[in-house]
């Protein structure tokens, strides 16, 4: 744990010691999409729960920012009905529930507009907002990885934690000791889609533009890819969103079907990567 | 405290329980019987694990027919499953605290559940993964579980099942124990000999029907 | 109407796969996506009769490679394999027909009942009827008594000797083919893209969801697609 975050740290530190700012803003997509990948780690590894949706939260954040900021409690609250409801048909059948509510919500998400002033914004272009700027961005978004990082740390070491666990192993048990089982699920789904909204704001703040992209499969599977190609420690989702920003940065101008191959590989090697890290064992 | 009246229970047009009717005031009631007489149902339908088709089960004069688990496990009832069902992938130590959580501070729980590890024979394997340990271990870390619950009565489902002699010798210790504690207990088994000197009154089981003997 | 009634059956048909994978195959099989696909874009490339052929026979090979990349795995995991599998060949086509971005074939039309259908969408319609029967009659036939105790309890199945894994091989593969080909037949009336089958396969996830829904006994729920992929172009054509 203590590595974990000597990792983070570094990796975090490392863009402030080169001042570029080429390299700073690659680093703050990375950043962005690390707590994006750490809040899927967290409701996958913690809460048991695979989940190909956090699209969902995180780009409707972005959107209510967007559109108007006080739209950003609405929208946290939805994407947590959103994720209760779908849970409600088991953990084997959450993985493609959220897949296809993912995919659906992407193709609707094109449809999105609002009238301001006789004119009609939306769409498929998007919303903009203004950017905070690059440093800014960095900053903020740096400090809000490490702050959900230490808070996971502590979760897992308290009572909380130990419920959660609890309730992912074996539910039943869980209840028969008189552990609110369905309320635990609530709670943890709350931890995983606030982070998850938190990165959804880091990221209008930095791109300053919203298009219905965010909603798109590549976002739906970034975290379960970065999770996977980094092994199964805590620093794993953010060394992976890390890898893959920056490769699909290298390639985005030679061959742009390159990261996408990557991720259909992924998939595909999924559970023998799951095996290879020894996953099985948490 | 406890009382079933007229429980009955039919898994897909099969009759399992038969207008059973149990009581126990206090101390620990015995219930033997054959595989597939209705033992485990009866204690999973007290622990609101299964609902009864029918009957009524009145605990501390109140009646839990209908409640949920976690509702009968806050009322003071902890089951003891025949399967063991630890949080396999949480360490032995954090298995048997996580009942504490419940009502102490996380540190105050690992300390208690310390004590149970020691008290079940689990001392030197507090750190190791639930799902890595035997069947013996992990029956002994169901009822360190069970009793970090701190239950006021207890439902053993075959609790002496898969032990060697050692381990059968520190169950009987620990049940003898809890039985001094004041807590109560209905524990099965398949013959009525492992229990003769452990329970104050035994049932024997045969087709989902109940009689005292 | 005709040529919703020729989508809704369409729809049914690709609905009844997925149940049918998911019962027997235990995956939601997200690479029917890109079969889909794949058999317009070798129609596209090939002459029409040899296209059918290729079409049945790739999409044979994708189904097979599909089973035996997800044999004993849970439903999440074959589901998350399958999905790989969608994007790796959705990608490749991306890649080889990199010029080629929209392509929207050419048809007549006919006049029928009042009404303008394309030559195109007849034959298709024709085929995919067909199609339709042919996987019907899987269940009535000699293995199908077999297919029928595998679906109701595959572990029971397996304990009674039953081949499961064969079973499952042939189920997928023969649905991926049948996909393929179904890809293939409606390709002329289609506009092409890499991602074009993505469309048909989440409504016939949904469509197959409310069908499992609403009957789960037997071969209702098949049945079942038919109304509700009706009830679905009807909901469509009164929206748009
Ligand atoms: N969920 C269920 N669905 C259908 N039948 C069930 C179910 N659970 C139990 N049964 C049946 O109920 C009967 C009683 O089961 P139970 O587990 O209570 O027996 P038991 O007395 O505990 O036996 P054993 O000594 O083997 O543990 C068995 O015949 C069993 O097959
Ligand atoms: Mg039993």
């Amino acid at each position: 744990m203590k590595k974990d975050f000597a990792i983070i740290l570094a990796l975090l530190l490392l863009p402030l010691l080169l001042r570029s700012s080429f390299i700073v803003s690659v680093a703050t997509m990375a950043v962005v999409y690390s707590i994006l990948s750490l809040s899927w780690f967290f409701m996958e590894k913690e809460a048991g729960w695979t989940s190909l949706v956090h699209s969902i939260p995180f780009g409707i954040a972005a959107y209510a920012l967007a559109i108007n900021p006080v739209l950003i409690i609405p929208a946290f609250l939805l994407s947590l009905l959103l994720f209760t409801a779908l849970s409600l048909s088991g953990r084997e059948k959450f993985v493609f529930t959220s897949f296809i509510t993912a995919i659906v919500f992407w193709y609707f998400s094109h449809y999105i507009t609002l009238s301001v002033n006789g004119g009609v914004v939306g769409g498929e272009e998007g919303f903009s907002f203004l950017s905070i700027g690059l440093w800014e961005s960095y900053l903020l978004s740096s400090s809000m990885l490490l702050l959900f990082f230490t808070s996971f740390a502590l979760i897992r070491k308290s009572g909380l934690g130990l419920k959660i666990e609890a309730v992912r192993d074996d539910e039943f048990a869980a209840r028969s000791i008189g552990i609110n089982a369905f309320k635990i699920r609530i709670v943890s789904f709350a931890i995983s889609v606030f982070t998850a909204t938190v990165a959804g704001v880091c990221y209008l703040l930095y791109f300053g533009h919203v298009s219905p992209e965010i909603f798109s499969v590549e976002i739906v599977l970034l975290p379960f890819v970065a999770s996977l190609i980094a092994g199964n420690r805590w620093a794993s989702p953010i060394i992976g969103s890390y890898i893959i920003v920056v490769v699909s940065r290298a390639f985005s101008g030679i061959l742009p079907e390159t990261h996408l191959l990557i991720y259909a590989a992924v998939l595909m090697l999924s559970p023998k990567l799951k095996r290879w890290w020894g996953a099985s064992a948490y | 405290m406890l009382q079933l009246i007229d429980v009955s229970k039919v898994y897909n047009g099969n009759v399992v329980l038969r207008g059973i009717n149990f009581e126990l005031e206090s101390g620990f009631a015995g219930i033997y019987g054959p595989n597939g007489s209705g033992k485990s149902t009866m204690l999973k339908i007290i622990a609101g694990i299964e609902k009864p088709d029918c009957g009524r089960i009145l605990f501390e004069g109140e009646d839990i027919a209908g409640k949920t688990p976690e509702e009968v496990a806050r009322m003071g009832i902890t089951i003891v499953y025949q399967i063991p069902r630890p949080f396999k992938n949480m360490s032995v130590i954090e298995n048997v605290a996580t009942p504490f959580i419940l009502r102490v501070s996380y540190r105050e729980a690992m300390e208690s559940a310390m004590e149970i590890c020691e008290f079940v024979g689990l001392k030197n394997k507090v750190n190791l993964k639930a799902g890595l340990l035997s069947q013996g271990e992990l029956r002994l870390l169901e009822i360190g579980r069970a009793l970090a619950a701190q239950p006021k009565l207890m439902l053993l489902d075959e609790p002496f099942s898969g032990l060697d002699v050692e381990n059968a010798k520190r169950v009987r210790r620990i049940l003898r124990k809890i039985k001094r504690e004041g807590v109560d207990a209905i524990v099965t088994a398949h013959r009525m000999k492992l229990l003769r000197d452990i329970v104050d009154v035994s049932y024997e089981m045969r087709g989902g029907k109940i009689a005292e003997g | 109407m005709i040529s919703a009634l020729l989508t809704a059956i369409f729809l049914s048909f690709f609905a009844s796969a997925v149940i049918l994978n998911y019962k027997i195959g235990r995956l939601l099989n997200l690479s029917f996506a890109s079969i889909f696909t794949l058999g317009a874009y070798i129609y596209f490339s090939f002459n029409p009769t040899s296209a059918l052929l290729l079409a049945l026979i790739f999409g044979g090979i994708m189904g097979a490679i599909v089973s035996a990349a997800t044999r004993k795995l849970s439903v999440a995991e074959a589901t998350i394999i399958s999905l790989g599998f969608s994007i790796a060949i959705e990608e490749s086509l991306r890649f080889l027909y990199r010029t080629s971005y929209y392509q929207v074939m050419e048809t007549n039309y006919v006049e029928l009942f009042g009404e303008v259908v394309s030559i195109h969408e007849m034959l298709n319609g024709a085929m995919i009827v067909l199609l339709f029967l042919a996987f019907a009659a899987i269940p009535l036939s000699r293995r199908g008594f077999e297919l029928k105790f595998v679906e109701d309890d595959w572990e029971l199945a397996e304990m009674y000797g039953v081949d499961t894994s064969r079973i499952r091989f042939l189920t997928i593969s023969i649905s991926s083919s049948f996909i393929c080909l179904s890809g293939a037949v409606l390709a002329p009336t289609q506009s092409l893209f890499p991602s074009m089958g993505w469309s048909s396969m989440v409504i016939a996830v949904i469509i197959a969801a409310i069908a499992a829904l609403a009957g789960n006994a037997g071969l209702r729920k098949y049945g079942l697609t038919i109304p509700i992929a009706i009830a679905y172009t009807a909901v469509l054509r009164w929206l748009l």
